[in-house]
């Protein structure tokens, strides 16, 4: 996996100069807790070829809100509503409630809880 | 401005037995908005992975996400877990595997077909395709014990060795079943009637297919060129005789012919394994514990399944994410939907082949 970093505020920027939709095929966005910061991962894989997946990734307080990427890539709000329902991050116009309740114990997958 | 009607659709439905619910807005007859609501049954698994099992206790775990791809489930999980563990697979045990993936994408497509066939009100067919899908169950049994929760595979290769009877057992089912699929095949190529089911209804270019991120029998109806089998060296597809399988209507009947010349595609392919097994272990040492990131990818009937993995030289792992083909394949099913009579819905649903089991794993 070929890892390339951004941060939240040119992620619209380096996703909206890598991305075209004819070439990489878009595979999801992942969370990972680093313990003290997350970790958020933009997966991509070239169509009809053999090279690595690429990951684009970006590190965040938890707190923090970072930008959609859904006006580049408009079936990735699934993987971002994944994301904010796991580990209770903040992405911007990304709802909670994809795949949780309200009542439902909230960002299973942080580690501080 | 003309009158909308919403229709809910499921989660409850005489025509969608699966957690799903989707809210129909329509005009008349033709839907003009479609929302999918998915998030009925969240079992947790990921959170398990990481929080109650060892990692070599997993693949028995990720198998249960979905009852009809549990092989390439955990096969996936494991191929990702041998790049970050000190262990080498033999040759024999990716042969083996490779023969249990394409066992696996028969019986899910003829699942589909069956389902497909009784969304057009065709009973019969339904129950020939199911009873025909009984050779592979069969033999499916035969090679790993069991019909569905199979745990074939484990880290380091696979748990059960195959014998020169259950070759000759797979060879001879296989015989059989292949003039079935031929016969199977005409009748949804000439059948008039299926044919004004499914010949342009549900309709998706290679454009949107791409825009939407559509996967396996999805795409490749619509003309697509994606498969995880053709994107990497990983198995020895080439060497099997994979070819991939497009089409271009992009319609119910286009993946219809998708799954149909897949099957007959797989057929060949399992012959062909089964003549070059080499010899050699079927499972290796394992040594170690996981340490890093790694990913994996695998060609599951319905799609792209992708597995994340993080070790932290711990018995349990950081992380593990897993990515199914129906989940990432919603916004394609949504944009299908737009523009459709409503009294299409079912057929254009089954054609889709949706499992929530792997969408609310």
């Amino acid at each position: 996996m070929k890892k390339i970093e951004t941060n939240s505020e040119n992620l619209k920027d380096d996703i909206s100069a890598f991305y075209d939709y004819k070439i990489w095929h878009y595979i999801t966005v992942n969370g990972v807790d680093l313990g003290d910061k997350m970790e958020i991962q933009y997966l991509f894989k070239k169509y009809g070829n053999k090279e690595e997946v690429v990951c684009y990734f970006l590190t965040m307080d938890y707190e923090k809100e970072i930008p959609s990427i859904v006006s580049i890539i408009p079936s990735a709000y699934l993987g971002e509503g994944e994301v904010v329902d796991m580990f209770g991050v903040k992405i911007k116009e990304i709802p909670k409630g994809l795949l949780l309740e309200e009542d439902s114990c909230q960002a299973p997958l942080r580690k501080a809880q | 401005m003309k009158k909308t009607i919403n229709i809910p659709y499921g989660s409850q439905h005489i025509a969608l037995l699966e957690p799903v619910r989707f809210q129909f807005e329509t005009q008349n007859e033709k839907i003009v908005g479609v929302k999918a609501d998915i998030g009925y049954v969240h079992r947790g698994i990921e959170k398990a992975c990481t929080s109650t099992f060892e990692y070599k206790q997993i693949p028995s775990v990720v198998a249960r996400v979905c009852g009809l791809c549990a092989i390439t489930h955990s096969l996936t999980y494991v191929m990702a877990v041998e790049q970050i563990i000190d262990v080498n697979v033999s040759e024999k045990a990716k042969y083996l595997r490779m023969l249990m993936v394409e066992l696996d994408r028969i019986h899910s497509h003829m699942l589909c077909l069956s389902h497909t066939a009784e969304n057009a009100g065709y009973e019969a067919l339904f129950m020939q395709i199911m009873a025909d899908r009984e050779i592979i169950m069969d033999i499916q049994e035969a090679i790993s014990g069991n019909r569905v929760q199979f745990d074939f595979v484990c880290i380091g290769g696979v748990n059960r060795d195959i014998t020169d009877e259950i070759v000759k057992f797979i060879i001879k089912s296989l015989n059989e079943l292949q003039p079935k699929i031929e016969d199977i095949f005409d009748m949804f190529e000439n059948n008039w009637s299926l044919s004004l089911k499914y010949k342009g209804i549900g309709a998706i270019t290679k454009e949107n297919a791409s825009i939407y991120n559509a996967l396996g029998p999805l795409a490749r109806a619509a003309g697509l060129e994606t498969d995880v089998r053709a994107e990497s060296d990983y198995y020895p597809y080439e060497k099997i005789g994979y070819k991939m399988i497009l089409e271009q209507t992009g319609d119910i009947y286009g993946r219809n012919r998708v799954r149909l010349r897949e099957i007959l595609s797989s057929i060949d392919m399992i012959k062909n394994i089964l003549c070059d097994i080499p010899e050699g272990n079927i499972i290796e040492k394992v040594k170690g514990k996981p340490n890093g990131e790694s990913v994996a990818r695998l060609e599951a009937p319905r799609g792209e399944i992708f597995y994340y993995l993080k070790g932290v030289k711990q018995a349990m792992l950081d992380r593990v994410r897993t990515k199914t083909p129906t989940f990432s394949g919603i916004p394609a099913m949504v944009e299908i939907f737009k523009g459709q009579e409503y009294g299409d819905v079912p057929a254009i649903l089954a054609s889709f082949d949706p499992c929530m089991s792997c969408t609310a794993k």
